[in-house]
């Protein structure tokens, strides 16, 4: 539940920087797919300057896309990573049952070696439970990950 | 204070300290030094843009002060400078004043780094800027594992570009340095999902061997240019340059950048960095379009027919076609079908109805069994051919012999070697032709500005445009006027390969040409080109059929034969056979030339 909760104090942190509300009506797997470029001339731009428009700083950013700020993962104990951006990924390797996308998710959730191939095979299992519509969300998703990790014996100590 | 003017005059004029604010020669400036950091925040001297010393001497005052504030923040603002100093002066105690910088120490515990990647995403079709390519670094914590780098951090450099910007000044401003530089730093998915996903480059990651040591400088002194910006130039004080930088802080006893006074192309310092001996391992992240390539190239072509179709209609899984196939090549045509969705989604705007076939594709990929794909290694980048190209040969054009030597700026035209460059691509920046007739003496034969190819090949799945523009200077064959062309033109078609190395192409093109000594001072045209490219063991063949009919009712039409004999990594031999029309008359041309790379 640790990595649930610091979850919700990242959101409570840094949710005035979204437009949207979290999880608002917009904000399913099903959205997400098509997040595509914004326009050409812009995407020219970057490719030539290398560079990002808009909010580019120094600092660190967790990397949402606006539409949600939810599924918040952590990575070797303190930073934290949210699920949104990568769930176009997840999903694909979720329904293959391996991954890098996968790995990723395991490795935030801090499953140890000899535990992936056991979280990778549980996850793929559950493709439905996970992903029951296209209008999932990343919150919805990460909270079924969890469900579901508790339910399996070898898995349940890294959900608890 | 123990030490002496003449010891401090010493260490302001040290390559290292010289290193930590970024000097260069600059004959502009009255110590004959500048920085190339533009940003006023940077330095602690009032001139300490142009003067080292001041800036040594400031930062020195600073980090021994009396109040304790000034000492803490300037020694945390640059903990580099001042692990420096500390080492240099061992006798002024003052310097040892411990700080504490919870700020710094945070931001270093978040990076969580002990190793250091340089990434270099390669050229890709369809994109000229991006041959020249981009590189970035990615820091790893100690016990990063396989597969697990994505949420390991990557440190850009990049121009800071407003969205609202007209897009016509882009491209000026990128040159021109009109864009504030600055570093910035995500998560590595972030990275890849930018230009795996979207721009379908593929990745090389070359892990350096730099110390935990050498890391940490390098961390320390990316702290002190936090926010920091720099005037972001293309072609030189780009994202390759401000790496070696970097590198040259980590490790100052390896000089990079007085490697590039002039030019900074990603994938020469991409080896520059191997040349130096900062690799100690290579690893290649083919593109999201690789791994459709393979995955399309694994089927047989009734299960590709099928790939195609039930990526536009997901029902026909449950057709007899799809459900007489054993259950793993049910799996592997689900699986291109998904992947072709993806590719078109990221080209287009958020839709329902992809989303909903997405989403029974891979509730069916959920049930069958998955295979990963595995495309051949490419060469990579570094064993191509250096960017830069002189040549020297001879013909006979009409009759006339001449001697020619060619001076090519960058990068890469169709029928070089192709290792460790993308097929079907060329780009050429600043090319110019000079010619001696029968020691007539020399003229410009032809310049070209830039010269773009962009053929890309059309399958069941992918129908890619193929383009190309050029503009320059060149000597035509008229009846009207002069020889003399300025020219811009362009064109749209398509390529299509026959078989793995034999492909054809054909464009529709258009021109506009001003001859100085023609009464019309545009005259516009519109033509044809056709041709093909092959690939043999010795080098690249590509012969041509175009045509071009002018608003002053002119007509040109021309055939082009050329040959490359691939003779080592940076030497080749080209040979070309030549014969253009006009209305009237023709004339034809044979050559021969050696080429260098460097």
């Amino acid at each position: 539940m640790r990595k649930m909760m610091l979850a919700v104090g990242f959101l409570s942190m840094t949710s005035g920087a979204f437009a949207e509300a979290p999880g608002g009506p917009d904000c399913g797997w099903g959205n997400m797919l098509f997040a595509g470029e914004s326009g050409l001339p812009i995407h020219l731009l970057a490719t030539i300057t290398n560079g990002t428009s808009g909010n580019n700083t120094f600092g660190m950013t967790s990397g949402t896309n606006g539409c949600s700020a939810n599924g918040v993962l952590t990575y070797g104990g303190s930073p934290l990573v949210n699920l949104t951006p990568i769930m176009d990924e997840f999903s694909e390797d979720v329904a293959r049952g391996h991954g890098d996308a996968l790995t990723t998710v395991a490795v935030a959730l801090e499953v140890k070696q000899e535990d992936r191939a056991r979280f990778n095979q549980v996850m793929h299992d559950n493709f439905n439970q996970l992903f029951p519509s296209e209008s999932v969300t990343a919150e919805q998703v990460m909270q079924s990950v969890m469900d579901v990790m508790k339910t399996d014996a070898r898995l349940s100590k890294y959900a608890a | 204070m123990t030490h002496s003017q003449t010891s401090l005059k010493t260490l302001a004029a040290s390559s290292e300290w010289l290193g930590l604010l970024h000097f260069r020669p600059d004959s502009l400036s009255p110590t004959g030094y500048s920085s190339f950091i533009d940003d006023p925040g940077f330095f602690l001297a009032e001139t300490g843009k142009t003067d080292a010393e001041a800036e040594l001497e400031e930062t020195l005052q600073l980090m021994m002060s009396e109040d304790s504030y000034i000492r803490e923040s300037t020694s945390c603002r640059f903990p580099l400078r001042k692990q420096w100093l500390e080492a240099q002066l061992p006798n002024i105690s003052a310097l040892r004043a411990p700080s504490t910088c919870p700020e710094y120490l945070q931001w270093r515990e978040e990076v969580n780094a002990s190793q250091v990647s340089l990434i270099f995403p390669a050229a890709y079709l369809n994109s000229p800027s991006s041959m020249f390519g981009h590189t970035f670094l990615r820091f790893d914590p100690a016990d990063v594992e396989d597969d697990s780098e994505w949420l390991s951090w990557a440190l850009n450099f990049g121009a800071t570009i407003n969205g609202d910007d007209n897009s016509i000044f882009f491209a000026y401003r990128g040159l021109a340095g009109g864009y504030p530089g600055q570093f910035s730093m995500m998560r590595y998915f972030e990275k890849i999902k930018e230009y795996s996903y979207m721009e379908n480059r593929d990745m090389w990651e070359y892990r350096l061997n730099l110390s935990p040591h050498e890391v940490e400088r390098m961390l320390m002194h990316l702290w002190e240019l936090k926010d920091v910006r720099f005037k972001y130039y293309f072609l030189d004080e780009n994202c390759a340059f401000r790496l070696l930088e970097l590198l040259e802080i980590a490790r100052p006893s390896a000089p990079l950048t007085s490697k590039f006074p002039l030019t900074a192309i990603p994938a020469d310092t991409v080896r520059a960095v191997i040349e130096g001996r900062y690799v100690a391992e290579r690893r290649y992240r083919p593109s999201e379009a690789v791994l459709l390539q393979e995955r399309i190239r694994q089927l047989a072509d009734s299960e590709r027919e099928l790939a195609y179709k039930v990526a536009t209609d997901p029902e026909m899984m449950a057709s007899m076609d799809f459900s007489a196939l054993p259950s793993s090549r049910q799996g592997a045509v689900a699986q291109t079908a998904y992947s072709y969705t993806r590719y078109e989604q990221r080209k287009t705007q958020r839709s329902p109805e992809l989303a909903r076939r997405s989403f029974k594709l891979l509730q069916r990929i959920s049930q069958l069994p998955a295979d990963s794909v595995a495309p051949e290694i490419p060469e990579p980048p570094e064993t191509g051919h250096g960017s830069t190209m002189a040549a020297i040969g001879g013909g006979n054009r009409d009759g006339d012999a001449f001697t020619q030597i060619q001076f090519r700026y960058s990068y890469h035209d169709l029928l070089d070697r192709q290792q460790g460059y993308p097929r079907g691509a060329q780009i050429i920046a600043g090319d110019a032709q000079l010619r001696n007739y029968e020691n007539d003496g020399w003229e410009l034969h032809r310049f070209d500005v830039i010269n773009i190819i962009s053929q890309s090949p059309v399958n069941k799945f992918l129908r890619p445009l193929s383009w190309k523009v050029q503009a320059g200077f060149e000597r035509v064959w008229s009846d009207v006027g002069s020889d003399k062309a300025y020219q811009i033109n362009a064109g749209a078609g398509r390529s299509y390969n026959v078989t793995e190395s034999w492909s054809l192409f054909g464009f529709l093109t258009a021109r506009l040409e001003h001859d100085p000594d023609y009464k019309a001072w545009i005259d516009p045209a519109a033509g044809t080109s056709a041709g093909y490219l092959l690939n043999l063991p010795w080098g690249f063949q590509s012969a041509r059929v175009e045509g071009e009919y002018f608003g002053s009712d002119e007509i040109r039409y021309r055939g082009v034969l050329e040959q490359n004999f691939d003779l080592a990594q940076n030497h080749a031999f080209r040979a070309h056979l030549f014969q253009e029309w006009n209305r009237s008359d023709g004339r034809w041309e044979a050559g021969v030339a050696y080429r260098y790379y460097f």
